[in-house]
C-alpha cells in the first residue's frame, strides 16, 4: 500500500490507496437440496489521485501492476472531474462501533451447511408438499485507508445473512415465498425461519379476489421497498444539488407524516457500514432524514461537497476496491411505532397485507412514483387474511402516500430488500388495479 | 502469463481426487465515464485479474474464486474440500451428473473490429462530451441530465479436467443517455441505451439519440400518469423483448424445474402457451450481439433452443446439470457474469419471430388501449411478472392519441402469453445497455429480439 502511495505522490500532489480483503462463504439449498459450496477471496486495491485539481480513479486486483494502476489513475485524472478537496487527515477521538460479529466468525463450512439443513427438515415436515430454497453467507472483510493527509486507518468486519424462502406448485399456479434475515443483535433461527415460512405458506393456500380502487394496505419492510428506494435516492447531496430531488424543496419543511422518522445512521452495531469514519476516511453522523415529518439535510460525500461548496456529511460509501467512493446513507433507519404488525393487521377492515412487490426501481423513483405487480400479498377482511391475490398492481407516489396516507407503524423491524432497517407500515389510499 | 499451463499442471495434480474439475481465468479491464450536464463527474479505469475453481466430487459441487492467482492450488483445495462435504449428505438418486459435451479445443476471436482497448479515453469523453452538451443545452426545460459510458474487455481461459481447454474473448461498450425535467416540484426523466461489442464507432454520430432523449422528456412533461386499469397494450420491439424475456425465457431456465417435480409437470413439453402464431426461442447467435457466444461457461457448444414452436412447448434452456438430470440435450446456457460465480443457467439473446401484421393492422380495431415503448425494466417470480415501458401513448378508436407516462404493466404466465393477438413483421434486436440480473449475478450481457406484439387484458398500475 505504502509503495503504491508513494508512487501516485511521485506523479500527483495529492492521492489515497483504499485496499479491501473480502472474504465470503455460502452454502446454497436449492429446492430442499444441498446443492454447493462456495467461498470467494478477494483482494485489491483502488487509487484516487488528485493531479492538477482533477481527480482520477483507477483499481487492480493484480498487485504485481502497481505502476500500471498509477499510470491508469493519472490518465483518468487527465479526463476527470475538477477536485478542490483534500483528503482527511488522522482524527483523534474517534469512538468506534462494533463491527465484528462474532458469531459470523465461528460459522465454518458445517456450520452453515448443518443451519440450512435444519429450516429444510423443519419447513418439509411443516408443508411437505413446498421445496424450501435457502442459503446462508458469511462476509468478513478487512480494508485500509491510506492517504496523503497522513490517515491510516484501517476496519474490518464480519457478519453473516441468511436468504430462506420457499416454492410450491400447484397445477399452473406457483407461490413463491422470498424471506432473509441479517441478523445484528440477534441470531437466526432456522426453526423459526421454517415457522415463519410456513405460516406464510397456509395463508397464501387459497387465492383470492382483489378489489380495484384506493385501499388500506399494510407493508412488510420488504413491501415497502418501492418506496424507500424513492426516499433513499432523494437525500443524495448530487441529486438535490442538480435539482432533480422532490426533497431540494422541501427541507425543513413539514412533508410527510408526522409519525415519520428517519435516520441516517451510522451507529448500528454489526452493520457493515457502521463506523466512525466513511470509506473516504470522514467522521461520520447520525442524522436525521425525516424529524416527525420535517425533512432534514441531504447527505454529501467529499467530492460532490466540493463541487458544490457543501461539507461532506460522511457519507461516501464503497461497494469495494473497484469503485471510487459514492453519496450513500451508512443505513437508513426507521424509528418503529408501539403496536406489534398482528395488532395492525386487525385493525384492517377489508385491505391488503403486502410483502413483496415485483419491478422496484424500475420506473421513475426520483420522482416518488411506484407502481408494482404484487408479487406475494394477501386480501385481509375484519383483520383476518382470508387468502393471496394475484394479478393485481399497486400504485402511488411514496411522497404523497407517507405523508397523508400513513395511519402507523410496527414495533418490530426488519431489514427490506434495499437494506433499510424499517417497521411494517399501515397505510390507506394505495391505487390498486385488478382484473377483477 | 502462461495460463494454459498454470491451469492444466493444476488440473493433473488435482483431477485423480475429483469426477470433474474446471477452471476460469479471467484477465479484464474496464473503463468508465460519467457525466452530469456537461462536466465530467468521474472517470475511472479497472484491471481486474482473478479466477475459481469448481470441482464435483461424489455428486456434490464445491467452488472457490480468488483473484492472487498463485493461490490456483489453495483454491482446488478449498473446491475439492467443499465439494467432498456436500457429495456426503447427498442421497444416491440426488447425486450431481453432467451430460456429455464435445470436448473442446479450442481459441476464438471475437471480431472485434474497433474495441474499448482500442481508442482513447480522450476519444470516449470527446464522442459522450458532445452528447452532454446536446443533452443539456437544446432545451432550458431540462434541468440535468446524465451520459453514463462503461466498457469492458476480458479474455477468458477455461479448462477441465476432461481435457478442455478454451480461450475466448468478450467485449462491451455502452452507453446510456438520460435527461430530467422537472414538474410540479418532481421529476420526469426520458432515457436510451446505446451500445457494440465490436466497435466503438456504432457509438460515435449518435447526436439524434440524443436530440431525441430531450424531446422525449420535454414531451413527457405534458404527459399525465396513466389511469389505472385493464387494457389492450401494443409492445414496440423493445417493450415487446424484454416482455419475452421475462414473461418466458426466465421460466425456460432449467435450474428451477430440475428438482422440482411439480414445476416439471407444469412444464411439460408439448404444453400449449400461446397461439398457433407464437415462435421463441433463445439464440447464441448472430455473431457480434451481446449475448451471442460460441461456448458458454461451462466450456458445452453453445447451440440454438425453440422454447415456444406454435405455440407449443418444445424446450427449454440447461446447464450440463440441467441437462442430465432431464435427460435433455445440452443447449450451451451456463453463464457467469465472471469468475467471481459459478456458471448458472442464464438466456443470451431470446427471440420472438416475426409475424406479418402492419402497426395500423396492430392499431387499427383497438376502441382504447396503450401503445408503450421501450422497456424501463422488468422481473418475474415465474408465475407472476411485471414489465414497465419508458414511453406510452393511448390509443383511441384506432388511432395514436395522447401521450401518458408511468405504465407498468402485470403479467401472468398462463394468461399474458395466450392473450397475444397480434405480432408484428417489425422484427428488431434491442438490449444494448444494461443486462440481466439472478442469483447475485448482474448485469450479464443478453439481447432481445421482438417485433411489435399486441397483448389484450392487460393490467396497468396507476391512480
Amino acid at each position: 500500500m505504502e509503495k503504491i502511495l508513494r508512487k501516485a505522490l511521485s506523479g500527483a500532489g495529492k492521492a489515497e490507496v483504499f485496499y479491501g480483503d473480502y472474504r465470503k462463504a455460502e452454502a446454497a439449498y436449492e429446492s430442499g437440496k444441498l446443492k454447493t459450496v462456495n467461498s470467494v477471496r478477494m483482494t485489491g486495491a483502488g487509487l484516487r489521485l488528485i493531479k492538477d485539481g482533477r481527480l482520477g480513479f483507477a483499481s487492480t486486483t493484480d498487485f504485481s501492476q502497481a505502476d500500471r494502476l498509477v499510470d491508469m489513475a493519472l490518465d483518468t485524472a487527465a479526463a476527470g472531474p475538477k477536485a478542490g478537496f483534500d483528503f482527511p487527515g488522522p482524527k483523534s477521538g474517534l469512538i468506534e462501533v462494533e463491527t465484528i460479529k462474532q458469531t459470523a466468525t465461528k460459522l465454518g463450512i458445517s456450520e452453515l451447511v448443518e443451519m440450512g439443513a435444519k429450516y429444510v427438515d423443519k419447513l418439509k415436515k411443516l408443508v411437505p408438499e413446498c421445496y424450501p430454497e435457502t442459503s446462508i453467507t458469511v462476509e468478513q472483510s478487512r480494508t485500509r485507508i491510506l492517504n496523503s493527509s497522513g490517515l491510516d486507518y484501517e476496519s474490518e468486519g464480519a457478519m453473516y445473512e441468511v436468504y430462506f424462502g420457499a416454492t410450491v406448485v400447484k397445477g399452473s399456479d406457483v407461490l413463491m415465498v422470498p424471506a432473509f434475515k441479517i441478523p445484528l443483535d440477534d441470531e437466526y433461527d432456522p426453526i423459526l425461519a421454517a415457522e415463519q415460512v410456513a405460516e406464510k405458506l397456509r395463508l397464501a393456500e387459497t387465492v383470492v379476489d382483489a378489489q380495484s380502487g384506493p385501499t388500506t394496505v399494510l407493508f412488510s419492510p420488504m413491501g415497502l421497498d418501492s418506496m424507500l428506494i424513492s426516499i433513499g435516492a432523494g437525500f443524495n447531496g448530487k441529486a438535490v444539488e442538480m435539482g432533480v430531488s422532490p426533497i431540494k424543496a422541501l427541507v425543513g419543511k413539514k412533508a410527510l407524516s408526522e409519525k415519520l422518522t428517519v435516520w441516517n445512521d451510522p451507529t448500528v452495531k454489526y452493520w457493515f457500514r457502521s463506523g466512525a469514519l466513511d470509506n473516504e476516511g470522514v467522521p461520520t453522523q447520525k442524522s436525521a432524514l425525516v424529524d416527525k415529518g420535517v425533512i432534514g439535510n441531504p447527505i454529501y460525500d467529499l467530492l460532490t461537497a466540493d463541487m458544490y461548496g457543501k461539507r461532506s456529511t460522511g457519507s461516501g460509501y464503497r461497494g469495494s476496491f473497484e469503485a471510487p467512493p459514492a453519496i450513500s446513507p451508512a443505513l437508513v433507519s426507521i424509528e418503529p411505532g408501539t403496536k406489534d404488525v398482528a395488532e395492525l393487521l386487525s385493525s384492517i377492515e377489508d385491505g391488503l397485507y403486502i410483502d413483496y412487490c415485483l419491478g422496484v426501481g424500475q420506473g421513475n423513483y426520483m420522482a416518488g412514483e411506484f407502481s408494482n405487480n404484487v408479487g406475494l400479498g394477501y386480501r385481509v377482511k375484519g383483520g383476518k387474511v382470508v387468502g393471496r391475490v394475484k394479478d393485481l398492481m399497486i400504485a402511488g407516489n411514496a411522497y404523497d402516500v407517507l405523508k397523508d396516507g400513513l395511519v402507523d407503524l410496527s414495533s418490530e423491524r426488519g431489514f427490506s430488500m434495499t437494506m433499510c432497517l424499517a417497521p411494517h407500515m399501515l397505510v390507506q389510499g394505495v391505487s390498486v388495479s385488478s382484473k377483477k | 502469463m502462461d495460463f494454459k499451463g498454470i491451469m492444466s499442471a493444476a488440473i493433473s495434480s488435482h483431477k485423480e481426487k475429483v469426477e470433474y474439475m474446471e477452471i476460469r481465468l479471467e484477465q479484464r479491464e474496464a473503463t468508465s465515464l460519467l457525466f452530469r450536464l456537461t462536466n465530467v463527474d468521474s472517470a475511472t479505469a479497472r484491471v481486474d485479474l482473478g479466477g475459481n475453481v469448481r470441482a464435483l466430487v461424489n455428486g456434490g459441487w464445491g467452488f472457490a474464486a480468488f483473484n492472487d492467482i498463485s493461490a490456483l492450488d489453495k483454491a482446488c483445495d478449498d473446491a475439492i474440500t467443499s465439494a467432498r462435504y456436500v457429495g456426503s449428505f447427498i442421497p444416491a438418486e440426488d447425486k450431481v451428473r453432467l451430460a456429455r459435451v464435445t470436448t473442446a479445443y479450442d481459441e476464438c476471436s471475437l471480431g472485434i473490429k474497433r474495441g474499448a482497448k482500442d481508442v482513447s479515453l480522450a476519444e470516449k469523453m470527446k464522442v459522450m462530451g458532445e452528447y452532454a452538451e446536446i443533452l443539456s443545452k437544446t432545451d432550458p426545460k431540462v434541468v440535468s441530465s446524465m451520459v453514463r459510458y462503461s466498457d469492458f474487455y476480458v479474455r477468458k481461459y477455461f479448462a477441465n479436467s476432461e481435457g478442455a481447454f478454451i480461450a475466448t474473448e468478450s467485449s462491451d461498450m455502452n452507453a446510456s443517455l438520460n435527461a430530467t425535467a422537472m414538474k410540479d416540484g418532481r421529476p420526469v426523466e426520458a432515457f436510451e441505451g446505446i451500445g457494440s461489442s465490436l466497435d466503438f464507432s456504432d457509438l460515435t454520430g449518435r447526436h439524434d439519440v440524443a436530440r431525441k432523449v430531450v424531446d422525449t422528456c420535454v414531451e413527457a412533461l405534458g404527459a399525465d400518469p396513466v389511469k389505472a386499469g385493464v387494457y389492450t397494450v401494443v409492445c414496440d420491439p423493445h417493450l415487446a423483448g424484454v416482455f419475452v424475456h421475462e414473461a418466458f425465457g426466465h421460466l425456460s431456465e432449467s435450474d428451477f424445474i430440475a428438482e422440482n417435480e411439480d414445476a416439471r409437470k407444469m412444464m411439460t413439453l408439448g404444453r400449449r402457451f400461446g397461439q398457433d402464431f407464437l415462435n421463441i426461442a433463445d439464440e447464441p447467435v448472430p455473431e457480434g450481439l451481446r449475448g451471442s457466444l460460441k461456448y458458454d461457461d461451462e466450456g458445452t457448444p453453445a447451440v440454438s433452443a425453440p422454447l415456444i414452436t406454435n405455440g407449443l412447448l418444445v424446450g427449454r434452456l440447461h446447464s450440463r446439470e440441467t441437462a442430465a438430470r432431464l435427460g435433455e440435450g445440452t443447449t450451451g446456457n451456463a453463464r457467469a457474469v465472471n469468475y467471481r460465480f459459478a456458471p448458472i443457467v442464464r438466456m443470451r439473446n431470446t427471440v420472438i419471430r416475426p409475424g406479418k401484421s402492419s402497426f395500423d393492422d396492430l392499431i387499427g380495431d383497438i376502441k382504447l388501449g396503450i401503445f408503450a415503448i421501450a422497456a424501463y425494466g422488468g422481473q418475474t417470480m415465474i408465475e407472476q411478472f411485471s414489465f414497465s415501458s419508458r414511453e406510452a401513448f393511448m390509443i383511441r378508436d384506432g388511432k395514436l392519441a395522447e401521450r401518458v407516462r408511468d405504465v407498468v404493466m402485470a403479467g401472468n404466465l398462463f394468461e399474458t402469453l395466450m392473450n397475444i393477438e397480434g405480432i408484428g413483421s417489425d422484427f428488431k434486436w434491442t438490449g444494448h445497455t444494461g443486462g440481466c440480473g439472478k442469483g447475485g449475478q448482474a448485469p450479464l450481457p443478453v439481447m432481445m429480439g421482438a417485433p411489435s406484439i399486441r397483448i389484450k387484458n392487460v393490467v396497468v398500475g396507476g391512480r
